[in-house]
Order: structure tokens, then C-alpha cells, then sequence
């Protein structure tokens, strides 16, 4: 048991780099970000609720208020299979301290135990941004027992449980899959947009029905199909204990068969996943030269395309923003209804706001410092300049989300009878903030690098730097959501939102490019590893 | 090739790593670098490519300032670090060419050099694999290949002996003195003293981020073994 604390110590102390955030005055930087991490946690935590609380609403006026304990569950339990389906593999079978871990005299269910405790840790946060909403807004519409909340901490601590075990399986079972690692990463990057797209797709199926009594029966009944533990806590919660047993039950023991069955297999695991193919019969030949600006380029265009997760948790919010689309599509003749109802053309605004948001959450340049890890004495002794090497960072997060905008603004021309005006605008200010999200990820990626990650996920979805960018993404466009409608208010006319809304991106993006070039440069010189 | 004048390096935190130090090494020249674990040779190194900004002092390469001239500096250099870490993903050809077209090589020298290497140090068949497959020394063996076909005038490498097999080991020195005698310069640092002693034209000590002697080989260890000086250096003074 000692050793899995230390484990578990060890891997939290590492991965948010507690050691270095509480010493001297050279981690001001780190200590500011955190508190900003921090606010942004309450900021999501306070949106959360009001989301909760607009749904609780809906729910108690339809009659089914009961239904919000298990949306919510529900909810946190979706949420927790995207945070981890993506991360488990290469957290759980790929990771660098495999090495030193297993020359340890420490069992393989302790390592893997202590690993997925550090899961359920993190998810743990996650989940506590649902979680205590739900409780707060059930409570509010619905009457609740002593049995309630004696059982909503057992509740939170074990609702985690089976989500973490699916992921965790599904990563186990996809290393058996007899695949070329570069067609892993394909399939990987393919299932989980896939998955991502089912979920949109239910909900969608569900927006569809037009009978309120129907839908929420429905609503239930798929609810407790997605989640039938999460249906099962809900009864319990509510005062039937044979069901909580059961959701008791469900939890824990496919997740201690589960660690049970990695640990068995722990070593062969890391292996298959760690197998290299060896090409016999190559035979060296000429090659062919390039100019250094496409070799920075191609370079980290390889780097990128070779993470799964580096992929997927970069790609998925702009191809959200098709996904949408295409739901807007299908939902094409009521959706003109309720805009002809609000009696003013406000749909443009609505896709510009859907293209700027989905294009502002993640950027590739947020992580590409980072990602370079233990390798990047090559670039820092390379002969080429500063901004050549920014340049080659931010052209990858253009490249992938640029052509997704143009796409969503040809289908949004040829399906919604947009004006060439507002295909115009909604080019510039969408591209202005990818501009300003490229530019503000590169530079907190160089106010905040780390290049002792032992996955990448570690620095791809978990690190200080992700987490400010993001949130410097969403202020931007709530900046410019905010300034849209101050314009409306004074003007009340399109043109003169698009205008001011335009000039503020272009603002934004130039005083992001201006930051990175000249204090983002002297970063660069000045990082130390 | 190289003058390091009064180079002052201190870390964030206050650690000064690099202490005054001053040093030249010649055209021609193969200069080894010694001194105990956390002395400050790979800080003055780093400091030597271009990789580390330094606080005080000067490093000229070819008459060129580091500090102001970093790219015209680097071009003359090949820096082989202690850790073969390279980018794992790309396979040992696509690192090579990337090192080539970032270096401005042209088609006909690289195709000649990454033939003529590859074949010498016997990768050449593993050179379309990824390099997360090679093994510590075939990393090593692709970061000596993408040093060697730079044709630099400068050669930095920081223990360039560590975990190499005596066959590897001997191929380094031989192609260490032939460089040198093309007019390249060597700067290396390294705990294995008597290759030091037997390979090294010139010598510095370094202890505590100062250099206690610097020199000819024959004139810093006089009548006794590298490795004696040392230790007296290292233990005295």
C-alpha cells in the first residue's frame, strides 16, 4: 500500500510540477496562470450550473423533474469516456516511465492501480464541475431525504468508476488490433470522431421529437440506456437501495476486474504497444532537398500527425463546427422559422459565432513547444530564425482548420442563401481568430513549456499551457461576442456589427502576433531544459 | 575558431553555473573539456551553440559573436549532445534530410556524405526505419552521421564516448583526428580521461563553473597522468 501512495504521490507531484509551482519568485508566471486556471475552473463551474439549471428548469416544467439527477450523471458519465478514451493508451501502455517503473520491486497491479487512480483523480475534477450543479438544481426543483445526501459523496466517487473502465478496456483491446502503428493512429484519430459524432447525432435524434410528453419518456428511457448505472444511482439516491446496491455493484467490479486483468497483462501490453516494425529490405537511395522554411514545415507536420491525441484533441472542436452545420442543415426549415419569428437577420451571426468558438477552443501551437520534449536542443541549435520556426508551429494550425472554415462557409453559402457580404465577414473574423488563437497558444506555450512529459497527453490535454490558451481563446470571442452586440445596441444594423466586430479581431490578432514577435522571441532564447 | 571570453552563465534561481571562464581552441584543434559531474561543461557547451542565453562575457565562433550572429554561428557548427535524443518519429533518412535542407546542403553532397557515413558506421539498412526502433546507439550513430555531413569547422560534443561500443568508440576518434586534420576543430567534453589524454591536442579543468587549468596536454599534466592532475585539481584546489 506504501508503494502505491508513492506512486500515486510521485506521478501528481510530476505531472503538475508542484515542486517547481510553490518555489521562488521564478515561477510567478506559473503561480499567476494557476490562479487564472483556477478562475476559469469557477468560471466553468458557474456556467455549468446555469446550464444545469436552464435544463432542471425545462425538466421541472415538463413534469420530470426527477430526470435531472440522472442527466447530470449522465452528462459527467459521457464526459468522462471522451476525456479518457483518448488518453488511456497511451497513459496506460505507452507511456515513458514504463522503464523504470517495472525495474521497481513494486507488483504490476500496483503501478497500473496507482496509474488509474491518477485517472480517476483527474476525471474527479472534471466530473465535480457536473456533478455538484445537479445536486444543487435537484434539489431546488425536486424534495429530497436524509438517504439523498448521505449518498451523494459515494455516489461521486463511484460514478467515475465504470466510464474510466470502458476507456481503459477499449485502449486495452485496440492493441491487439494487428495494424502498422502509423494505421493505429489513423484508426484511433477515425473511431474517436466517430464517437464524438454519435453522441452529437443522439442528441440530435432526440431535438427531432415534437411531442413534449413523448420526448421526455424518451429522454428517460435513452438516459437510462446510456447510462444504466448512472439511472441506477439516480433510484437509489431517491430512496431505492436495492437499485444503489446494484449501481454499487456495476461500478466496482468490472473496474477491479479490469485492474485485475491489466496487471496480469501489463508487461505483454507495453510490449505489443511498443513494437516497432523494422523494414528488411530497405535500400538507401538519393533524396531529395527542400527549402528550410517547408522542411520546419514538414517537419512538424510529421510530429503532429504522428499523436493520436495530439490529433484528436485539436481537430475535434473545428470539426464539430461541420457536424453542426449539418445538423443545422437537417433542422434547416424550422430553424428559419424561429429566425423569421425573431423578425431580424441574426443566423449569419449564429454561424459566426459557431465557426469563432469552435475554431477558438484548441490550437496545435498551444502544445507545439512542449511537444518537442527532450529533442528541442535540435531546433534551439539550428541555424534559422526565431520566427521561422514560429512560423512553422502556427502554419500547422492553420492548415487543419483553415480549410475546415472554408468548408463550413461553402456549405453555409449553397444551403442557407447567405449574402456575399456575410460569406466576406464570416472569412475575416473567424481567420482573425484563428490568427489571435495561434499567436496567444504559441506564446503560452513559451511562458509555460514543460519537456519532461512521459505521454503526451501530459502536455497535450493536461498542461498549464492548454488549459490558459484555451481560455484566452474563449475571451477573445467573448470579446468580440460582447463588442457585436454593443455595436447592434448603437447602430442596429449588420453591416456596422461586422465591421467593428471585424476591426476588433484583426486587433486582437495583431496584438497577439505583435506580443510573440517581440516578447514571445526573447522567451524563446531565454527557455531553459 | 573558438574564443570564450570572461562567459558568466546563472540559472533562474540564482544558481551560477558558469563562472568567468575564458578559453580558446585553435583550427585544427581537438580540445577536451573536463571537469566532475554538474562542474558546468555542458552549461558552457549550450552556451557554445547557441542553446543557452548567457548573462556575461563573450563566445566568438570563426570571429563571429553568438550572441549577435547566432545563425552564421551555428552554420559552422555540428553539436552532438550527451543524449541521443532525436526526433523519434521521423525515420533515420527523413532526420538526415531535415538536418540537410535546414543546413542549406546541396543534393550531390548530401546523397555522397549520407552513403559514405551510413556504410562507415553500418546503418545504412536501418536508415528507412523510425527512429523510435534504433537502439541508444543507433541514435547516436544518426546524430554522428548528421554532424559529419554538415562539413562544419566546428565540432562541439558533450560525452561523446557514453554508451558507445568499442568499435563506434574507435570509429569517433579516428574520424575526430581526420577531421582535425582537414582543418576542423574538436570540442569535446568527457570523463574518460586517458582517451582525453591520448586524443587531445589542448585541455581546460573545469570545477565549480571555474577553469582551474587550461593548456597543451604535455604542459597541464607534465610528469604525471591526466587523471592525477586531475584529481589534484578536482580534490586541492
Amino acid at each position: 500500500m506504501r508503494n502505491f501512495w508513492s506512486l500515486l504521490k510521485v506521478n501528481i507531484i510530476h505531472t503538475f510540477k508542484l515542486n517547481k509551482l510553490f518555489k521562488r519568485k521564478e515561477n510567478r508566471i506559473s503561480l499567476f496562470m494557476t490562479l487564472f486556471v483556477i478562475l476559469g475552473y469557477i468560471g466553468i463551474g458557474v456556467i455549468s450550473f446555469f446550464y444545469i439549471y436552464i435544463l432542471g428548469n425545462v425538466l421541472n416544467e415538463s413534469g420530470s423533474p426527477h430526470l435531472i439527477l440522472v442527466s447530470g450523471i449522465t452528462f459527467g458519465f459521457i464526459l468522462i469516456i471522451l476525456m479518457t478514451i483518448t488518453t488511456a493508451n497511451s497513459y496506460l501502455f505507452r507511456s515513458r516511465d514504463f522503464d523504470l517503473l517495472m525495474s521497481l520491486p513494486v507488483s504490476s497491479s500496483t503501478v497500473i492501480t496507482s496509474k488509474i487512480v491518477y485517472l480517476l483523480v483527474i476525471n474527479y475534477f472534471m466530473f465535480l464541475l457536473i456533478y455538484v450543479p445537479t445536486i444543487v438544481v435537484y434539489q431546488i426543483y425536486n424534495q429530497t431525504s436524509v438517504m439523498f445526501w448521505l449518498l451523494t459523496l459515494p455516489t461521486f466517487l463511484l460514478t467515475p468508476l465504470l466510464p474510466i473502465t470502458i476507456s481503459g478496456l477499449l485502449s486495452y483491446l485496440f492493441g491487439f488490433i494487428p495494424l502498422k502503428q502509423k494505421h493505429k493512429t489513423i484508426l484511433t484519430i477515425l473511431i474517436s470522431m466517430a464517437f464524438f459524432f454519435l453522441i452529437f447525432w443522439s442528441q440530435y435524434q432526440m431535438s427531432l421529437m415534437e411531442d413534449p410528453e413523448s420526448f421526455f419518456d424518451k429522454l428517460g428511457n435513452t438516459l437510462s440506456k446510456i447510462n444504466l448505472p448512472g439511472y441506477l444511482a439516480a433510484l437509489g439516491m431517491m430512496g431505492d437501495v436495492l437499485n444503489y446496491l446494484l449501481f454499487i455493484t456495476i461500478s466496482i467490479i468490472p473496474f477491479v476486474v479490469f485492474i485485475i486483468l491489466i496487471a496480469n497483462n501489463y508487461l505483454k501490453s507495453n510490449s505489443r504497444s511498443r513494437r516497432s516494425e523494422v523494414n528488411k529490405r530497405y535500400v538507401l537511395t538519393d533524396s531529395v532537398s527542400q527549402s528550410q522554411t517547408r522542411a520546419l514545415i514538414v517537419k512538424e507536420l510529421r510530429r503532429y500527425f504522428n499523436s493520436a491525441i495530439y490529433v484528436i484533441n485539436t481537430i475535434i472542436t473545428p470539426v464539430l463546427s461541420v457536424v453542426l452545420l449539418i445538423f443545422l442543415i437537417l433542422s434547416k426549415d424550422r430553424i428559419m422559422e424561429v429566425f423569421a419569428v425573431l423578425g431580424f437577420d441574426i443566423f449569419p451571426f449564429i454561424l459566426l459565432f459557431i465557426l469563432a468558438f469552435s475554431l477558438s477552443l484548441t490550437s496545435t501551437t498551444c502544445s507545439s513547444i512542449s511537444i518537442e520534449g527532450k529533442q528541442f536542443w535540435i531546433l534551439k541549435s539550428l541555424p534559422c530564425k526565431t520566427h521561422q520556426i514560429f512560423w512553422g508551429k502556427i502554419f500547422v494550425n492553420l492548415l487543419i482548420t483553415v480549410p475546415i472554415l472554408i468548408i463550413d462557409i461553402i456549405i453555409a453559402l449553397i444551403v442557407f442563401n447567405i449574402t456575399v457580404v456575410d460569406v466576406l465577414f464570416l472569412l475575416i473574423i473567424p481567420l482573425a481568430v484563428l490568427i489571435y488563437n495561434s499567436c496567444i497558444g504559441l506564446y503560452v506555450n513559451l511562458l509555460l513549456p514543460r519537456f519532461d512529459y512521459d505521454n503526451d497527453t501530459k502536455v497535450v490535454k493536461q498542461s498549464l499551457s492548454v488549459i490558459v490558451s484555451m481560455l484566452f481563446g474563449i475571451l477573445g470571442v467573448i470579446i468580440l461576442a460582447f463588442l457585436g452586440y454593443i455595436t447592434y445596441g448603437m447602430f442596429n444594423t449588420k453591416l456596422s456589427v461586422y465591421l467593428i466586430v471585424s476591426l476588433g479581431g484583426i486587433l486582437l490578432a495583431l496584438i497577439s502576433f505583435m506580443l510573440l514577435h517581440i516578447h514571445g522571441t526573447k522567451l524563446y532564447k531565454k527557455i531553459h531544459f | 575558431m573558438v574564443k570564450i571570453i570572461n562567459l558568466s552563465k546563472k540559472y533562474p534561481g540564482g544558481k551560477l553555473a558558469v563562472d568567468n571562464i575564458s578559453l580558446e581552441v585553435n583550427p585544427g584543434e581537438i580540445f577536451g573539456f573536463i571537469g566532475h559531474n554538474g562542474a558546468g561543461k555542458t552549461t558552457t557547451i549550450k552556451c557554445m551553440v547557441g542553446i543557452l542565453d548567457f548573462q556575461n562575457g563573450e563566445i566568438f565562433i570563426d570571429g563571429k559573436s553568438i550572441k549577435n550572429n547566432p545563425i552564421a554561428c551555428k552554420y559552422k557548427i555540428a553539436y552532438i549532445p550527451d543524449s541521443p535524443n532525436v526526433y523519434e518519429q521521423l525515420t533515420g533518412i527523413q532526420y538526415l534530410n531535415f538536418i540537410c535542407d535546414i543546413y542549406k546542403i546541396s543534393q550531390h553532397s548530401r546523397n555522397k556524405d549520407i552513403k559514405k557515413y551510413a556504410q562507415m558506421f553500418e546503418i545504412d539498412r536501418n536508415l528507412g526505419d523510425v527512429i523510435s526502433s534504433y537502439s541508444h546507439g543507433m541514435k547516436q550513430k544518426v546524430i554522428l552521421i548528421s554532424a559529419l555531413i554538415r562539413r562544419p569547422l566546428l565540432y562541439v560534443m558533450d560525452e561523446p564516448f557514453v554508451g558507445l561500443d568499442p568499435r563506434m568508440s574507435y570509429l569517433i576518434k579516428e574520424t575526430m583526428k581526420e577531421k582535425c586534420n582537414d582543418g576542423a576543430s574538436v570540442f569535446f567534453s568527457t570523463h574518460v580521461l586517458e582517451v582525453a589524454e591520448k586524443l587531445c591536442h589542448r585541455v581546460a579543468v573545469i570545477k565549480n563553473g571555474k577553469i582551474k587549468t587550461v593548456g597543451k596536454m604535455d604542459e597541464v599534466k607534465g610528469d604525471k597522468t591526466l587523471e592525477d592532475v586531475f584529481l589534484e585539481l578536482i580534490n586541492h584546489a
